[in-house]
């Protein structure tokens, strides 16, 4: 099993959330996050206030998957997520050694 | 400690005696006496009884020996014991302790195996003296404590000790209640507000009430009449509390009913069964359970209010606004709370009465008088809301504005806000006054914004209006525009004010929306939120709107991953609107008889691709769908001046027949003159 986590535009996310289901994902994580990548923060002006933005508003969105959906998921979401400009994001994929659905108890691929 | 309904536990193979077994049958049959919902201060009152009975037989026939006393605590103490209530209980003796415990086992153990909850403690006089001098619950649980049983002079002794250290120091005890009070909101949070409320311990719950009381049993050694009777508690008040305290007693039993638990936090899952159980059905705008919870917060709202009054008289003894002469007319008692808000101290009893007393119709009428009285009030700032507050506390608030009724008190069952819709709104002009003047305002924006505001009554006004349409039928705005259209309107504010508090209720949710779920590298977007806020001044106020709004709604909506999105859209916004791309200040550069050539070059110049396409007549990429080419529509529309829209429209006319039916220059174009034929009447060459 595979966790794909993926960094994206806030905008993006329908998109991406559409494509994934397009795919056969079945639920996703979703998370507020800030950070910066080569395109570091910026300064923006409002009339006489000038105020650096040190961390770029982006969402982060976490799926689980089985090992052999992760490219088309990987896929999805860099099609889904792109708009050719700077800031588009970033995804990488962990190995997951374990999964389990609280519920029933299961494990492993059965739980996804 | 958990409690239980008695007679829930599984039995432990052994029959109860007799006075046990009595009680269990009492006690079933009391619950059954009236519907869950209806178990109030006098099943409460009653509950107790049956249960003294019972202890006082067990305490006899467990033979005590001479010296001691058995009393009730707490709660049980007070005579209100909820159905699963636990029940408290002191042995006052003089001797050993560990010589009692076999009567306490032959006391209690019947209990116990029936399934109460008992709590139990063996103390001489002077180790309750110690207890309560060390904490305030065992202070305040000796003060409700009453005699059951056994040996009444050392129970005398022990309540006399406890009474009298209290009594040295009556404004100290006063000063730890309110800190206690302050201790409890903090972890469990107002039950005016909160959508999952505390009955108990939160603010405003049945702990305010119990506080007020022990106040009246220390400063005076009487109940709440003393209150009444020293000025402390005004007659309207006291009926307040009263209701509130039947109220919520009947609220938290139906809970222990329901639930067959001690808990008294009406969670989310509850609220179903206990507004069926207390008689809360659907109407039109309100289910059930909002109903109920509609009057939790009104009553919650009453003792956290008049409990706090009471205190902060209490504790302010002569210094008190007392206020100078309340004139009893609609204006004079609008100009009276301005005073007020201007100030710190808390109002005198007297000064209240004199607010309700006056003579203030249903509805007002409004004339110059009350407007120019309601706007100084609302300049105020933070104390505003306050007053507005005390106004809908004593139910003149909606006389002076009807459309405030369908929001007070309404619960907001959406995972961001912490608050009913009314409050909401006052703790939002609260936040915009504070916006406006606060000096250590770390924001940039905001600081620079607050010189932009054109008309500082309207963003106020806003501010109190942008959620009136939440009246439990959807679509907010839209209602909550009708809504403040009309109290505007009734109030005959200037159209400066009137215009702009009518914009802040239409578009309160534009820069967040936007700012989070749209992409603001498209110029398009960037250029339609433009045109739909016309011009910077306008844009400055709605971005405090929506800083204010978001603080006051809870710490969810407003964090920095927001407020970053929201003022990348305003700083790209003000852009747009200070270079007057496409906006008035080209318009005005455009002096009328421009040729039009000039002015077809300008406007390409200016132009977003799109919109340069569609001038020269190009056909757009399959791309560009028509939707996207309404923003500039609306542009135009909004920012240009008649005698250019009107150029501009002869101008593209010819566009209106280019490409297929279905064509995007074509849609475009027919759309535009839709538009235009609304604004200038211009329906093509003649």
């Amino acid at each position: 099993m595979k966790l794909v986590v993926a960094v994206i535009k806030p905008h993006k996310l329908d998109e991406v959330k559409e494509a994934l289901r397009d795919v056969g994902v079945q639920g996703l994580t979703t998370s507020d996050v800030e950070g910066f990548g080569r395109q570091r923060g910026h300064t923006e002006v409002y009339r006489g206030a000038e105020y650096q933005v040190d961390f770029v508003p982006k969402v982060k969105v976490e799926v689980l998957v089985d090992d052999a959906d992760a490219q088309g998921v990987v896929d999805a979401i860099t099609k889904a997520a792109r708009t050719g400009k700077i800031g588009d994001g970033k995804i990488w994929v962990l190995p997951v050694e374990q999964v389990v659905r609280i519920r029933t108890g299961e494990r492993g691929p059965d739980a996804l | 400690m958990t409690g239980a309904l008695p007679g829930t536990a599984a039995g432990r193979g052994r029959e109860p005696p007799a006075p046990v077994a009595r009680l269990l049958g009492q006690l079933r049959a009391l619950d059954r006496a009236c519907s869950p919902g209806h178990h109030g201060r006098w099943s409460a009152r009653r509950r107790a009884e049956l249960v003294d009975r019972c202890l006082r037989e067990l305490f006899d026939a467990a033979g005590p020996p001479p010296g001691v006393a058995l009393a009730a605590l707490g709660g049980y103490g007070r005579g209100e014991l909820a159905p699963a209530s636990d029940l408290d209980l002191l042995i006052v003796h003089r001797g050993r302790a560990e010589d009692l415990r076999s009567l306490a086992e032959r006391l209690l153990y019947p209990l116990w195996d029936a399934g109460f909850s008992v709590g139990h403690a063996l103390r001489t006089p002077d180790e309750c003296l110690a207890f309560a001098a060390g904490r305030l619950d065992a202070a305040t649980s000796m003060l409700d404590a009453r005699f059951l049983a056994g040996d009444l002079l050392v129970f005398d002794e022990a309540h006399r000790l406890v009474r009298g250290w209290l009594r040295e120091d009556p404004r100290g005890f006063a000063a730890r209640l309110v800190e206690d009070a302050r201790e409890r909101e903090e972890r469990a949070g107002a039950t005016s507000r909160v959508l999952e409320p505390d009955l108990k311990e939160g603010r405003g719950g049945l702990r305010d009430l119990h506080a007020l009381t022990w106040v009246a049993r220390v400063a005076f050694d009487g109940d709440l009449g003393a209150l009444v009777g020293f000025g402390l508690l005004r007659d309207r008040e006291r009926e307040a509390l009263e209701d509130a305290w039947e109220f919520l007693t009947r609220a938290r039993s139906a809970i222990h009913l329901e639930t067959g638990r001690r808990s008294d936090r009406l969670l989310l899952e509850l609220q179903p069964a206990v507004a069926g159980a207390m008689g809360f059905v659907d109407e039109p705008g309100l289910t059930g359970p909002d109903g109920l919870m509609r009057a939790v917060f009104e009553h919650a709202r009453q003792v956290e209010h008049v409990g706090g009054a009471v205190l902060d008289r209490f504790l302010a003894g002569d210094q008190l606004v007392v206020g100078a002469e309340v004139e009893p007319t609609p204006a004079g008692v609008l100009r009276a709370l301005a005073d007020l808000a201007a100030g710190s101290a808390p109002p005198a009893p007297g000064f209240l009465d004199a607010v309700e007393r006056a003579d203030v119709p249903d509805p007002v009428p409004w004339d110059d008088e009350v407007r120019e009285a309601f706007l100084r009030l609302l300049r105020a700032g933070e104390g505003a809301a306050a007053a507005l507050d005390a106004l809908d506390r004593m139910g003149l608030l909606v006389r002076f504005l009807p459309e405030w009724a369908p929001v007070r008190c309404r619960p907001q069952r959406d995972p961001y806000h912490r608050s009913p819709v009314d409050v909401h709104l006052l703790d939002t002009l609260a936040g915009a006054a504070r916006l406006l003047e606060d000096e250590d305002e770390d924001d940039p924006v905001v600081r620079e914004a607050r010189r932009l505001v054109p008309d500082r009554d309207g963003l106020l006004l806003g501010a109190l209006f942008h959620d009136a349409g939440k009246v439990g039928l959807g679509g907010h705005v839209a209602a909550g525009v009708r809504q403040a259209r009309s109290a505007l309107d009734r109030m005959g504010l200037p159209p400066a004010s009137r215009d702009l508090a009518l914009f802040l209720v239409e578009h309160h949710l534009l820069l967040s929306d936007t700012a989070t779920r749209r992409d603001l590298e498209d110029d398009d977007l960037v250029l339609d939120v433009a045109a739909r806020v016309g011009d910077q001044g306008r844009l400055a106020a709605l971005y405090l709107l929506t800083v204010a709004d978001a603080r006051a709604t809870g710490p969810a909506a407003w964090t920095p991953w927001r407020r970053t999105l929201v003022r990348e859209l305003v700083a790209k916004v003000q852009h747009v609107l200070e270079r007057g791309e496409m906006g008035p200040e080209l318009a005005e550069r455009l002096a009328p008889g421009t040729v039009d050539a000039g002015f077809r070059a300008a406007l390409a110049r200016a132009a977003t691709p799109a919109m340069r396409r569609v001038l020269s007549g190009l056909a757009p990429s399959g791309a560009q769908r028509p939707e996207r080419l309404s923003a500039l529509e609306r542009l135009m529309w909004a920012a240009t001046p008649l005698e250019h829209l009107r150029r501009l429209a002869e101008m593209a006319w010819p566009l209106s027949a280019v490409g297929s039916a279905r064509g995007v220059v074509r849609l475009y174009a027919e759309r535009f003159f839709r538009l235009v034929r609304r604004r200038v009447g211009w329906r093509g060459p003649e």
